[in-house]
């Protein structure tokens, strides 16, 4: 979940509050506190809420949460004149673009390390990391609209990148800029490249990649022209949206501009509130405690949202167009429960009286793990990832291909799921080979072979005597216990010395194996003493 | 004296003050006359060792009833068999002198005698020591002249002599029975005597420890070890068993034990099969499908990168229902039959066919609603999930999840509060809390927090499943569902610092980890 790390003096005064209240309305409101250090506070943001990825946004939750100002925040916006045409080439590339116009912002230092954090936080989210949108951020007063957004080969045109003072061509961005390289692999396979240029072509940016030095924001800065493009308008809109109205709590102004897709135009942002009706029944057996209309409202309020109720027991909701996370009612009754307070729901048990049942296999587990607790074994949990070395190699077994691959392994130890259980319980060994003996291990836990699951009981017998006999005796008695009928087979196995390895055969079929390992495995494992060990699968046994 | 089944009968004595051993020693003393030797005692009272004897007198002896009289004594014997068989170089000597006449120079002596360089020395030594001879200075040669002694020597043997000849035959002899000067004098010579010094002991009946015999000793027959035969024939009737010092070391026995984690999963299994739960499991390996889709994660979204979940190449796709892919492709597109905008992309079946280990354990609950779509439905798990990260000290890429759902007419938010406190409740903590969170198939979403030592943890994510969610299968009734970490609540109930030390194979551990 996205991080975020705020100016305590910053989020007191936005919030209108002091430290105490907020650290009990942060967490009430979703929001975790990861740590106060110095006077910076890391915020953890639910990904759902990415306009609190501002310490404006958190301003403006917090100060409707604790009623210094709640309802719905309206914002007016007035149309400019400028204009962005999209040309065909980029639909290819990267089809879509949104811009907007802040007028009058103050920007200091710190408004304007903010400001980056914040494009930086919605690239990662929203952005999926610029892939879906990139943002750039200009100096609108440089440059000279209407701007194009276009494609164009990688060679054609050339600029001077943020962070350097020479001109590169789209390609030498890529090849050489720290920023190029990071982001390369969104414009994989392109043979046309977007720039965005104003009317005389100068490029203001080649997005998702980076700016031109011709635009480059600083804390003179009076207004900003902002373009965002990227693969989903409706994700654009929603990032635009939120970016122009946490300017607005720094009390700069928006101005629309219009984006025309040859002839087809429309005009960002569009500012104005949403609505959603809801029905106020559901509000109360969704959330299961008496609610009336007033806590309702102001509940709702308190989140920033305008109420209005009617006598047939409709919520008119209105919401305001940063919540890019509403698609559905129930996203707003969530909201009303937070307003009223979690804290509010003291909790019931349902009332619905079922009968409980276990799975069928745990009669057979518990049986099996009794016996084996009688046998003085010591039962071990061990995790389900393997490697082909562990469940061949070591076993002195040829692989085959029976086991899982994980596509993207983080360690050379887990590339597979087990496709047994006795390498585990040899590791077992291998972990306590120091210590006294006699050793008894066994495991119930799950197995993969050929992408089918199975439920295997497996163990093993170290001591300087173990031997076949001992370990037939356990089976016997294991079985005998469980009510398995069974006889024995030879049974040729790499990992057992040859002769002294015997299939367990019920109803013809092969429930499982056990024998005396094979001293090269015991070497392979670092064993002095002799070691016995059976497999059996759980669900054969029945 | 041994009874029928070998076992030592001793019959006789006074109170159970003393012990068995210390009867049988202090009879065995008595017939002794009230004075032996241990070693006497260990014969004449069939004792198996002599320690026994050392051990019951030592009681004895702190009891007044003997004492110990303690004598230390020196052994001779010769050094080696050879020198009993040879005269001392001296004697040699001397008789070479008598055949050169009485007189000859060392040359003479040392080429004559056959004693060779080194002993010729030692002998002319010794021969002026005895006075048997006398040096003068000849033409720059050293010259012996037998002395009168000398002559008389070559009569009789010296006291020295007579000694080696009796240990010669003896073998060895206390200091006693030996000349005190010559052992002396053989002592200063090298490699012809050997010394031994032997402490003997005698026990010795106080006039207490006589009382007590006279007063009577009753011997029960003892027992060390009950036998088949003992029980049967009623043998122990008559005898007493041996005890034992209860403070002596015996190896601590553990038997077999269940794995702590197990312990644990039993716990929580226990509690919701007490509530009404079905326990439901499914596989590891699932489609993307189960794992995402169905759970309205959109096909963009960062949980499903790499980075988080681990996709499988074998094998690299799993079937998906076409006539439930359909339903859930509208939910993601355009929310389809629901209230919901959906996420409004284009969604790929391709995509959700891909293979995965399952990241959550939801995928279970949720397939099961699909399977049995009427209410009531109570259901929970616990089983393995997978995600792809290193594991730390906190983190695991392999770790389990307690999953479960309500789905039945009526259920709402606080019921699953209720649900979260309650179970909870039973698990050891009092105190829990539940604060808004965020995932994307539950709405309202929440995380459940515990309190422990002082701190609030959290301790898994809970939530009702959207509509985007359920409508799919055909399910109208709200789901209540939840995803608790077993391990964090484990290392809580157990004291453990290391989320991985909670699946340790460390015998000791194992053995000894204390279950109440």
């Amino acid at each position: 979940m996205p991080v975020v790390s705020v100016n305590e003096s910053e989020l007191l005064k936005l919030c209108q509050t002091d430290k105490e209240t907020l650290m009990e309305s942060l967490p009430a409101l979703g929001v975790e506190i990861d740590g106060i250090k110095d006077d910076v506070w890391d915020l953890e943001i639910n990904p759902n809420r990415c306009d609190l990825l501002s310490v404006e946004g958190i301003g403006r939750a917090i100060r409707g949460y604790i009623g210094k100002e709640t309802g719905l925040p309206e914002y007016t916006v007035e149309r400019s004149d400028v204009v962005t045409n999209v040309e065909m080439s980029v639909q290819e590339v990267r089809p879509f673009i949104v811009t907007a116009i802040i007028e009058d912002v103050q920007l200091t230092d710190e408004t304007l390390k903010s400001l980056m954090d914040v494009q930086e936080k919605l690239h990662l989210t929203l952005g999926r990391k610029r892939r879906k949108v990139a943002i750039g951020v200009h100096d609108l007063d440089a440059v000279k609209p209407p701007f194009t957004y276009k494609a164009i080969k990688p060679d054609k045109i050339s600029f001077v990148p943020l962070q350097r003072t020479h001109e590169m061509n789209l390609q030498e961005i890529l090849d050489k800029h720290e920023k190029g390289k990071e982001y390369a692999n969104i414009l994989k396979d392109k043979t046309h490249y977007p720039v965005i240029v104003d009317s005389e072509d100068r490029v203001i940016s080649f997005p998702p990649i980076i700016n031109g030095v011709l635009t480059q924001v600083t804390s003179e800065t009076k207004n900003l022209f902002i373009d965002m493009t990227g693969t989903d308008e409706s994700s654009l809109v929603k990032t635009l949206n939120i970016l122009c109205t946490m300017f607005v709590e720094r009390g700069a102004t928006i101005r629309q501009t219009t984006v025309s897709y040859g002839g087809r135009e429309n005009v960002y942002p569009d500012l104005s509130q949403r609505d959603m009706d809801i029905d106020i029944k559901e509000v109360r057996d969704m959330l299961g405690i008496p609610l009336d209309t007033d806590a309702i409202k102001n509940s709702l309020e308190r989140m920033r949202y305008s109420v209005n109720i009617s006598e047939e027991g409709t919520i008119d909701v209105k919401y305001p167009a940063y919540r890019h996370d509403i698609l559905h009612p129930w996203d707003i009754i969530e909201d009303l429960a937070i307003g009223h307070g979690f804290h509010e729901f003291k909790g019931e048990i349902p009332k619905m009286v079922t009968t409980g049942s276990e799975l069928p296999k745990k009669n057979i587990e518990k049986a099996a793990t009794e016996v084996m607790i009688g046998l003085r074994f010591n039962e071990t949990m061990n995790y389900p990832l393997s490697s082909p070395e562990d469940e061949y190699d070591m076993l002195e077994l040829v692989q085959n291909n029976s086991h899982t691959i994980i596509e993207n392994p983080v360690s050379e130890d887990n590339t597979c799921l087990r496709t047994w259980l006795l390498p585990s319980l040899i590791f077992n060994l291998h972990n306590n080979r120091n210590k006294p003996h006699p050793q008894k291990f066994f495991e119930i836990g799950d197995v993969v072979i050929d992408g089918c699951q199975h439920t295997k009981i497996a163990g093993v017998v170290c001591h300087s005597e173990a031997g076949f006999t001992e370990m037939k005796s356990i089976i016997d008695g294991l079985l005998d216990v469980l009510g398995i009928d069974h006889y024995l087979e030879d049974k040729r196995h790499d990992s057992f010395i040859s002769g002294r390895c015997a299939s367990i055969i019920k109803d013809e079929e092969e429930i499982g194996f056990f024998g005396e390992i094979h001293p090269q495995v015991l070497t392979n494992f670092e064993l002095e003493y002799p070691v016995t060990a059976f497999e059996l699968g759980i669900k054969k046994i029945k | 004296m041994k009874d029928l089944y070998g076992v030592s009968i001793w019959m006789d004595i006074m109170s159970d003050e003393l012990s068995h051993l210390e009867k049988r020693t202090l009879l065995a003393l008595d017939k002794h006359g009230g004075a032996a030797s241990p070693s006497e005692l260990t014969e004449s009272g069939e004792f198996e060792q002599e320690s026994q004897v050392m051990n019951a007198v030592s009681w004895l002896n702190s009891k007044g009833l003997v004492e110990v009289d303690e004598k230390v004594t020196y052994y001779y014997s010769l050094a080696k068999k050879s020198v009993g068989d040879k005269d001392l170089p001296e004697r040699t000597a001397l008789k070479y002198l008598k055949k050169a006449g009485g007189k000859c120079s060392i040359s003479e002596l040392s080429e004559g005698s056959g004693l060779g360089g080194k002993k010729t020395g030692i002998s002319v030594g010794w021969l002026r020591k005895k006075k048997w001879a006398d040096t003068v200075k000849e033409g720059g040669e050293t010259v012996l002249e037998m002395t009168s002694k000398g002559k008389k020597a070559l009569r009789e043997r010296g006291k020295d002599e007579e000694l080696i000849r009796k240990l010669s035959k003896e073998g060895e002899l206390p200091l006693e029975e030996l000349d005190e000067y010559a052992v002396k004098k053989l002592k200063s010579r090298k490699e012809l005597l050997d010394e031994e010094q032997r402490i003997s002991r005698t026990v010795i009946l106080t006039d207490e420890g006589k009382k007590v015999v006279d007063k009577g000793i009753e011997l029960k027959p003892q027992i060390s070890q009950l036998t088949p035969e003992i029980i049967r024939t009623g043998a122990w009737r008559e005898a007493e068993v041996r005890p034992y010092d209860i403070q002596a070391f015996a190896p601590t026995e553990y038997g077999g034990k269940r794995h702590p984690m197990k312990r644990e999963i039993e716990v929580v299994r226990r509690v919701f099969l007490d509530m009404g739960f079905t326990e439901i499991n499914y596989d590891f390996i699932q489609s993307a499908f189960w794992n995402f889709d169905a759970l309205f994660s959109p096909q963009d979204h960062p949980a499903r990168d790499l980075q988080d979940t681990f996709y499988l190449e074998r094998p690299a796709t799993v079937d998906i229902d076409d006539e439930v892919a359909e339903r859930v492709k509208a939910m993601h597109e355009n929310g389809g039959d629901t209230r919901s905008s959906g996420w409004g992309y284009k969604w790929s079946k391709e995509e959700a066919r891909r293979a995965v280990l399952r990241t959550h354990t939801t995928v279970a609950t949720l397939r099961h609603l699909s399977e049995n779509p009427e209410p009531p439905v109570k259901a929970f798990g616990l089983d393995w999930n997978f995600r792809s990260e290193k594991s730390d000290a906190t983190h695991l890429s392999q770790f389990i999840q307690i999953e479960g759902v309500v789905m039945e007419e009526g259920a709402n938010l606080n019921m699953l509060i209720g649900l979260m406190k309650e179970f909870y409740r039973k698990m050891g903590f009092d105190d829990v809390k539940v604060r808004p969170s965020y995932f994307p198939f539950t709405e309202p979403s929440l995380e459940v927090y515990a309190k422990y030592k002082g701190d609030y943890l959290e301790m898994g994510g809970a939530g009702i499943f959207r509509e985007e969610v359920t409508r799919p299968h055909g399910i109208d009734c709200p789901v209540l569902a939840w995803g608790l970490g077993l391990e964090r609540l484990v290392m809580l109930r157990l004291g453990i610092d290391d989320i991985r030390d909670c699946y340790t194979d460390d015998l000791t551990f194992l053995r000894e980890y204390p279950l109440l």
